[in-house]
């Protein structure tokens, strides 16, 4: 029997050093340059990057496609999969085909509802949620099988995760809910944006409360805001995103010009406070067509070099 | 003339009230909203399995009576195990310490 595959993400983990993450905004482009051009402003400063599933039920250039460009190309890909647009069947086959492919890092997702999209006439499949494709995935990679029962001959080398939204009520069962998701097989969280500390903190109590910062790796999401109108665009658009009104009046007394500027100092001061929470693991950047600024992020915020 | 009501109406003095035309409007609404309530409370309350590992649907079933698939256990059977008991004693042991 051949050994389990490890990805350079888990191993990051599973040592303690506090892991980065970022997201590829994917192309709308046939292009594979496109892709390789965006990943090589990230690849220096991440330990994974995120192939997003056509986020916002947006089409775009499909994640699975994405991940396989960039191991092709020697990066280390988190494959988001979104139980919105594939039915069981599809979904089982794609995991085996990432791994094939040498994808390693699986995110699953239930994935928004196509009427967020620019596409609201879909027709939305959610045969799983995301809880039940993580525990499809477990159970392929466990036990060899697939939901049908069949035997699976060489099982697919994943390191599972899922997202969290810790800022969406009832707050009190959040960590529940997380505690749910690492039931079914989750290994590493990739929390939503992060701009609302107190509550994050009081989240990662109950967190540790139960334990659960113990079973699995918490990355916690974090992003510069380019400007008060996206932060407010982003807070009334954008389906699970919480900004605190102190923050856009932040960005708003800020002249127009240096708005950008000081969207990135909030996201470095958010990172310094929530690094020294017990229980992160590391932190997951989502620079939404700002990727330049990730490496800044990671530099000015002492992330890297690692010490 | 219209029987004024209370300021904050309860179940008990719109069910004493005898003039018919107070029953109209927002006192009507009021009593039947206050009757679903009770009737709610009977109902019996959902808790830990709110964190059971559900399986997913079984899409096959549908135009099928639920209740002739709930007699026969066909909504029952999986070809695999979605969540082992001790898992599940886990989750509502943390359903209850929240409880």
């Amino acid at each position: 029997m051949t050994e389990r595959k490890i990805s350079q993400l888990e191993q990051v983990l599973r040592s303690g050093r506090f892991a980065i993450t970022s997201e590829l905004n994917p192309p709308d482009s046939a292009d594979p340059e496109d892709v390789y051009r965006a990943a090589m402003i990230l690849a220096g400063f991440c330990d994974g990057i995120n192939a997003v599933d056509a986020s916002g039920a947006n089409c775009h250039m499909s994640s699975l496609s994405i991940c396989a460009l960039l191991t092709r190309a020697g990066y280390e890909p988190v494959y988001q999969i979104s139980a919105r647009d594939r039915n069981r069947i599809a979904i089982q086959g794609d995991i085996l085909g990432a791994s094939a492919m040498g994808v390693h890092n699986l995110l699953a997702i239930t994935g928004d509802d196509v009427s967020a999209g620019d596409q609201p006439e879909a027709k939305p499949v959610f045969d799983f949620d995301s809880i039940q494709l993580l525990r499809t995935a477990r159970l392929m990679r466990d036990e060899s099988i697939f939901l049908s029962g069949r035997k699976i001959t060489t099982p697919p080398d994943l390191f599972l995760g899922a997202a969290a939204n810790p800022f969406a009520p009832p707050y009190d069962w959040r960590a529940q809910r997380l505690a749910k998701k690492i039931a079914a097989g989750a290994q590493f969280i990739q929390t939503q944006y992060c701009f609302d500390v107190p509550r994050f903190k009081e989240y990662m109590r109950q967190v540790r409360d139960f334990r659960l910062h113990e079973q699995a790796y918490i990355l916690v999401g974090v992003g510069p805001l380019r400007s008060a109108g996206a932060a407010n665009f982003m807070r009334t658009k954008v389906p699970g995103i919480v900004i605190p009104d102190e923050i856009v009046d932040r960005l708003k007394k800020t002249p127009k010009k240096q708005q950008q500027a000081e969207g990135k100092q909030i996201c470095m001061e958010i990172i310094e406070q929530v690094k020294e929470i017990e229980g992160v693991s590391g932190i997951h950047i989502m620079a939404y067509r700002q990727e330049e600024l990730v490496a800044e992020i990671v530099m000015e915020s002492g992330l890297l070099p690692r010490k | 003339m219209l029987h004024e009501l209370p300021e904050k109406p309860t179940q008990r003095t719109l069910r004493r009230c005898s003039h018919k035309w107070a029953l109209r409007g927002q006192a009507r609404n009021e009593m039947r909203l206050g009757a679903a309530y009770e009737n709610a409370q009977l109902m019996p309350k959902y808790g830990a399995e709110m964190l059971w590992i559900q399986p997913p649907v079984k899409r096959n079933l549908q135009d099928s009576s639920a209740w002739v698939n709930m007699l026969h256990g066909v909504d029952q059977k999986h070809a695999v195990e979605w969540q082992t008991p001790t898992q599940q004693e886990e989750l509502e042991n943390l359903w209850r310490n929240n409880d």
